[in-house]
């Protein structure tokens, strides 16, 4: 289990990481977004003993990051943003020292660590100079992975592979997680994030602007349809379900649905006559695209929170899932949320 | 201390230390090769051709008429600084501030050792290296002067002479290992790790010059260590090297200390 408390991090007054806190729980993937410079890598370096939280407590497994980074290090894998290996070594006399320096000598069990070469294709003659950086990545990866590691510590892992190894590497997380690992993935696809993660916290800026379940966060998640319909459909019965939706001709819709309810758009759809039904998915991504614009500040937060209530009368909710409600005006108070804010965009 | 990596070291740096080694045995068994036990006079008229303060400074200034005295002042009085000063510099680089630079100091501390554990390896494998180097000028010189000059080297005190010259060399190593410790890049860690050595080499040099800057020898740490007095017994090797020794001890301990608290770049 990964946690943090309280922890800062200056570099400057305005660089560095403040105030985080979040947890990871054994068996689970928790997905470290946020744009360029936010922190991510520091955060992650922290945890790994390179740099020293200057206040707060950062543990793994009770153990604190800085002062018991070796005990740490004999259960967790790192596989880092920038890979630096020792370039004049071979890759086989790489990995044995890796393997020596973790207090394994002589032919020990090497059956995991002969899976993930194969797993990964990793071509183990020559030296590592000689090596494309894709390639060098997978190494790094399987020695993070050939000691069966608790935690993993993920740094953006699946940079520079191609999308063959990116697949094969999140099949691996999946695999991981099903064992029990507790797993930290910093990256910037959400594709990852969604499917392989059941958290998700997003820093900008040194802070952790939100930290969310990504199942909660599915059935909030507002999905978009565009339905060609070959007569005039029945708009009474679409509004009396509680979807929203916006007319473009005499044909032409486009209906909203929250993500726990498309069962029952399909069925008031069923009695229409539809001629083309096309999803406009509303990806993760498009959600976190506020948080990767530099210009929004908290101020203009707070002024679209403020159109997001007036306009949440015009757009019919009343069959939204009642428990749901009580959660999102209190986290309106703080931030906005960001289904409204793409629904503002789309009305306009 | 860490064996995996301390045989690394050596991997990498065998090479280096072959070359010094190589160089500094072939000055020494140059220097016992023109050794005249008959004539030492050619020597000394040489060394009236040049100006006597320039003889001065290289510390050639009085060649005692025995073999090892002249070792002392040929070998031990200059070259001896020289070398070993380049040797240290490089070393305590390629062990530190080159692989934190480079980033690859990361993979030896994501394994199961402490930053203690990892930097007194490195700064062990800088030692025992500069041990193995005086070693083999030792066998060297000894081996020279047996097969040249049976009999007519006071091996005792050319023993001695090798000890002070090594301890002299790890307290020179242990200063450009701490500046290698502190800084998280190659530039700085080679500026002031070249700094301090060639800064007792000139002031050591100026010393000689004259009496008036005589006092210059006082701040240089090249100064405590004479090799024609250790021959003459005017200057006791235990005196010496128990100062080297504490020298090195807290210079280590300063080195360890720094590179456990450090924030490493990314």
């Amino acid at each position: 289990m990964i946690e943090l408390k309280d922890v800062t991090l200056k570099y400057s007054s305005t660089k560095g990481i403040f105030n985080l806190n979040f947890s990871v729980e054994k068996g689970q993937v928790f997905g470290y977004v946020g744009p360029n410079d936010a922190g991510k890598t520091t955060t992650i370096r922290m945890l790994m003993g390179l740099i020293r939280a200057g206040r707060g407590s950062a543990t793994i497994d009770g153990l604190n990051c800085f002062s018991r980074a070796s005990a740490i290090q004999k259960n967790t894998g790192y596989v880092p943003e920038d890979v630096a290996l020792f370039e004049n070594m071979r890759v086989k006399e790489y990995l044995n020292f890796v393997t020596q320096m973790r207090g394994i000598f002589g032919q020990k069990n090497t059956r995991l660590r002969d899976m993930l070469i194969e797993r990964f294709e990793v071509e183990t003659r020559g030296k590592i100079e000689n090596m494309s950086s894709g390639m060098k990545k997978r190494l790094t990866i399987v020695t993070a992975l050939m000691h069966d590691p608790q935690t993993l510590v993920l740094d953006e892992p699946t940079s520079g592979l191609d999308p063959l190894m990116q697949s094969r590497f999140l099949d691996l997380i999946l695999e991981e997680k099903r064992r029990g690992k507790t797993v930290l993935l910093s990256t910037h696809k959400f594709e990852e994030v969604e499917r392989t993660c059941d958290r998700v916290g997003v820093l900008r800026e040194g802070r952790l602007v939100e930290n969310m379940d990504i199942v909660s966060l599915r059935a909030e998640e507002t999905k978009a349809y565009l339905v060609k319909f070959a007569a005039p459909p029945n708009l009474e019965q679409i509004k009396k379900y509680g979807f929203g939706y916006q007319q473009f001709s005499q044909s032409d819709y486009e209906i909203f649905s929250p993500g726990d309810r498309i069962d029952v758009l399909m069925k008031v759809l069923s009695h229409e006559k539809v001629l083309v039904f096309n999803s406009k998915n509303q990806s993760l991504e498009e959600i976190f695209q506020q948080h990767y614009k530099k210009e929004i500040k908290q101020t203009e937060f707070k002024n679209e929170e403020n159109n997001t209530q007036e306009n949440e009368g015009k757009i019919k909710r009343s069959e939204r899932k009642p428990k749901l409600m009580p959660k999102k005006t209190e986290k309106n108070r703080t931030l906005p949320d960001p289904e409204e804010t793409v629904r503002e965009v789309k009305k306009a | 201390m860490s064996i995996p990596l301390f045989l690394k070291n050596i991997k990498n740096n065998t090479l280096l230390l072959l070359v010094f080694a190589a160089l500094m045995s072939i000055y020494l068994a140059v220097i016992i090769y023109i050794y005249d036990p008959n004539g030492i006079g050619a020597m000394v008229d040489m060394m009236s051709i040049l100006p006597t303060k320039l003889v001065n400074a290289l510390g050639f200034g009085t060649i005692d008429s025995g073999l090892t005295g002249f070792i002392a002042s040929l070998f031990y009085g200059f070259l001896i600084y020289l070398f070993p000063m380049v040797y240290c510099i490089i070393l305590a680089n390629r062990l530190v501030a080159k692989w934190v630079y480079e980033g690859s100091f990361t993979s030896l501390l994501c394994t199961p050792n402490s930053r203690i554990k990892i930097i007194v390896t490195q700064g062990i494998y800088l030692l025992a290296s500069i041990g193995v180097l005086f070693t083999i000028l030792f066998l060297v010189g000894y081996g020279m002067s047996e097969h040249f000059f049976p009999g007519m080297l006071d091996v005792k005190v050319f023993l001695k002479l090798n000890l002070g010259a090594c301890l002299m060399t790890m307290t020179i190593g242990m200063f450009c290992f701490f500046f290698s410790c502190l800084f998280n890049s190659t530039k700085p860690a080679l500026f002031f790790g070249a700094l301090i050595p060639v800064g007792f080499f000139i002031l050591n040099t100026l010393s000689k010059l004259s009496e008036r800057t005589a006092f210059l020898g006082k701040f240089s740490l090249y100064n405590a260590f004479d090799g024609l007095a250790i021959v003459t017994g005017q200057s006791s090797i235990s005196l010496i090297s128990g100062g080297f020794a504490v020298f090195i001890g807290l210079l280590f301990a300063a080195a360890v200390g720094v590179f456990s608290l450090k924030r490493l770049p990314v």
